[in-house]
């Protein structure tokens, strides 16, 4: 997975100077919870939903081995192919050479984060393949060379006119001349260009939803169509997944649609709900001849049996993201990962390494919010602190920092000692404060960098122990 | 070879024996009983309501809908819908017989592999009231990408097909499941411009169904 979380700090500062992108981050934010939160309120059986997938997700991850072959067992009997890909390199080559075997020379995608996970457009397009995002965001982005910042709404850091200026510098080649202005001659514009990709499309590749073990069945969910489209044309189907996005039984489905739509954007249900099983039918007038799946591991294995189990439940919904402060305020670029937000601060360290990633677990200030609207229950702050503590284990934090917690520690150990530098700090703090606001604006070091945005409230003359201890005596000589 | 490397390394972190056959006993049970998980209120109740309830939903995800007591004048009712000019259908239909002789606007096309299309009809395979969504098979007679290629889709559907919740599908397609099956629920429509809806992505941009009573 190509990941520059190295750089989260730079970024975050670019993101929080971007008005365009804070504008739509301020979009996000207000849109996405207030429906969720209308939906949920809409539907009495959510949290015992919720409840019940959880388990579900724990059962089938307890007997992954099974199930997975039970799955495999299915795809096969339908006339259909599952391949078994150790790392993102393995995968990258198995639906390379599957197109191959086809002589395939056009690929229409539809959306699918393993796929961005494992980079497998760019990998396809240097093997002289012309692949195509079908997803609106996704070709959005694909036409200007970026990458996702949200995991469902890949191009939500762009404006109107951004995606309007992009289609008139990429579509020009193509016969449209004119710089559009209204979003749904843009919408229109896009649906004629890739209209002529799905019918000439020589292979479809999607990802999964879920994969159900009882029927081999793979579900998939869009609001376009384009997913129908890609994956009923082209002779050639390719789906590539996470192997544990296994559920049991065409029941669990049900349960698990219910809970996507809603937790994501707030809606009930999707506008298309796709169940495929196997290759086309000797009968159909459709579908494809060839149907592979590819179950990706990608350090999701080694995840199994650890505190970070609980992570494998998460079916990619991303109420996490549109409900964490942190994301809302930089946008899913400055995370330098596919996965952003919360869900990507715990799966970002994991899928590459923790040196590169360490950063994201610290951009929490464990709020909360994201575990209490997770569908799946999934503890993620508990899991960013896991990351956090591995982080100090291997001394990956700077010395600064290992000096100052290791001092907070010893203080924390010796109250004494605490109440000493506590009162004497307060009486220097209060020395730079000023007596008619109540408020210090200015502090000199390492200090001024929280005056720098923000001022501090001037502290009172005692500490609240040296206070609780007066109140305490003076309480004793009234009841004496 | 990966695929064992996979299933090796699953067993060894989950901490467990390939040759423990109670595991394999545990979900061949689960997978044998297939027992549905809550199933909301709303999908049991009595079938006008669930009629009543499609309805609503279907509305609510901006499909139209209409509802007519008998199939005697379906051409009828399909005109009325699409409005005046001339209009290039392509039809699908098995249960019911549509005439549009009166119609001199109308021409009919045969749908081919690989084509965009005007106006399709089609009946289906069923309802699911809960959230108001059409159930689409694949099959002999439906290719899917019927629904998807035209400019509006007009879907057939009688009172007795609506069900309530997913799993009544289930029940029964379970034993013999299509290539594909669609829940298809409103128009297609994107957000991924400025989080605003627009419909018409890929597929149709009108829904239009018309339940005829029994």
């Amino acid at each position: 997975m190509q990941v520059n979380s190295k750089d989260f700090i730079p970024l975050v500062n670019l993101a929080l100077d971007n008005n365009s992108l804070q504008a739509s981050l301020g979009m996000l934010g207000k849109g996405l919870s207030f429906k969720r939160t209308a939906a949920v309120a809409d539907f009495p059986e959510f949290d015992q939903l919720r409840d019940e997938a959880r388990d579900i997700k724990d059962h089938c991850l307890q007997y992954l081995d099974i199930y997975l072959m039970k799955f495999e067992e299915q795809v096969t009997n339908k006339g259909g192919h599952v391949h078994w890909a150790s790392n993102e390199g393995e995968a990258r080559e198995i639906v390379l050479s599957l197109c191959q075997a086809e002589n395939a020379r056009t690929i229409t995608k539809s959306k699918s984060m393993v796929t961005e996970e494992i980079d497998l457009v760019p990998f396809l397009e240097d093997h002289g393949l012309d692949a195509v995002e079908t997803d609106l965001g996704e070709y959005i982005i694909q036409l200007r060379g970026e990458r996702p910042s949200h995991i469902i709404a890949p191009a939500v850091h762009l404006s109107k006119s951004q995606v309007a200026d992009t289609f008139f510098d990429q579509h020009s080649n193509l016969g449209f001349n004119e710089k559009l202005t209204e979003r749904v001659d843009l919408v229109g514009e896009a649906r004629q260009v890739l209209r002529e990709k799905f019918l000439g499309a020589d292979v479809g590749i999607s990802g999964a939803n879920f994969l159900v073990a009882d029927t081999g069945t793979i579900v998939l969910v869009t609001n376009e169509g384009n997913a129908e489209l890609t994956t009923a044309i082209p002779e050639t189907h390719i789906v590539v997944t996470g192997i544990e996005k296994i559920i049991p039984t065409l029941e669990d489905a049900s349960t698990f649609i219910r809970l996507l739509a809603r937790s994501a954007v707030g809606a009930e249900i999707s506008a298309y709900t796709s169940f495929i099983t196997g290759p086309r039918r000797e009968e159909d007038q459709d579908g494809p001849k060839n149907f592979h799946v590819v179950l990706v591991d990608n350090g999701r294995s080694e995840m199994l049996g650890t505190e970070l189990q609980d992570m494998l439940r998460c079916i990619r919904c991303s109420a996490c993201l549109n409900h964490c402060p942190v994301y809302l305020s930089i946008g899913g670029h400055a995370y330098g990962s596919v996965y952003s937000g919360p869900m990507g601060a715990v799966l970002t360290p994991q899928f590459s390494r923790l040196e590169e990633a360490k950063q994201l677990p610290n951009a929490s200030t464990f709020c909360g919010r994201c575990e209490s609207v997770c569908p799946v229950h999934i503890p993620l702050p508990k899991l960013m602190r896991h990351w956090r503590n591995k982080e100090f284990e291997a001394g990956l934090n700077p010395l600064s920092m290992r000096w100052g917690l290791r001092a907070w520690a010893l203080l924390n150990r010796h109250p004494l000692l605490q109440h000493m530098l506590a009162s004497l700090g307060i009486r220097i703090l209060g020395l730079f404060g000023n007596k008619a606001t109540g408020y210090i604006i200015k502090l000199p070091g390492l200090a001024g960098n929280w005056t720098k945005d923000r001022d501090f409230r001037t502290p009172p003359s005692t500490t609240f122990m040296s206070q609780w201890k007066t109140m305490q005596k003076n309480r004793q000589k009234k009841e004496v | 070879m990966s695929r064992t490397e996979i299933l090796d390394r699953i067993r060894k972190k989950l901490a467990v024996d390939s040759e423990d056959k109670t595991r394999l006993q545990v979900v061949e049970s689960r997978l044998a009983n297939h027992l549905p998980n809550t199933i909301p209120s709303r999908c049991r109740q009595s079938h006008s309501d669930l009629v009543d309830l499609f309805q609503e939903k279907m509305e609510k995800a901006h499909g139209t809908v209409n509802r007519v007591n008998n199939d005697t004048d379906l051409g009828g009712e399909i005109m009325a819908y699409l409005g005046d000019g001339s209009f290039e259908l392509c039809i699908n239909v098995l249960e019911f017989e549509l005439d549009f002789s009166a119609y001199s606007s109308v021409q009919t096309v045969e749908w081919t592999p690989r084509s965009s299309l005007d106006i399709c009809i089609s009946d289906c395979f069923g309802a699911v009231a809960e959230t108001g969504s059409l159930v689409i098979s694949s099959s002999k007679q439906m290719p899917l990408s019927f629904n998807f290629l035209g400019e509006k889709h007009i879907v057939l559907l009688k009172e007795d097909q609506i069900m309530g919740a997913y799993e009544d599908i289930w029940a029964r397609t379970r034993n013999d499941m299509p290539r594909d099956i669609t829940l298809v629920s409103g128009p297609s429509c994107t957000g991924d411009i400025e989080m605003i809806m627009e419909f018409g992505a890929h597929g149709p941009k009108e829904l239009h169904i018309i339940i005829i009573g029994s």
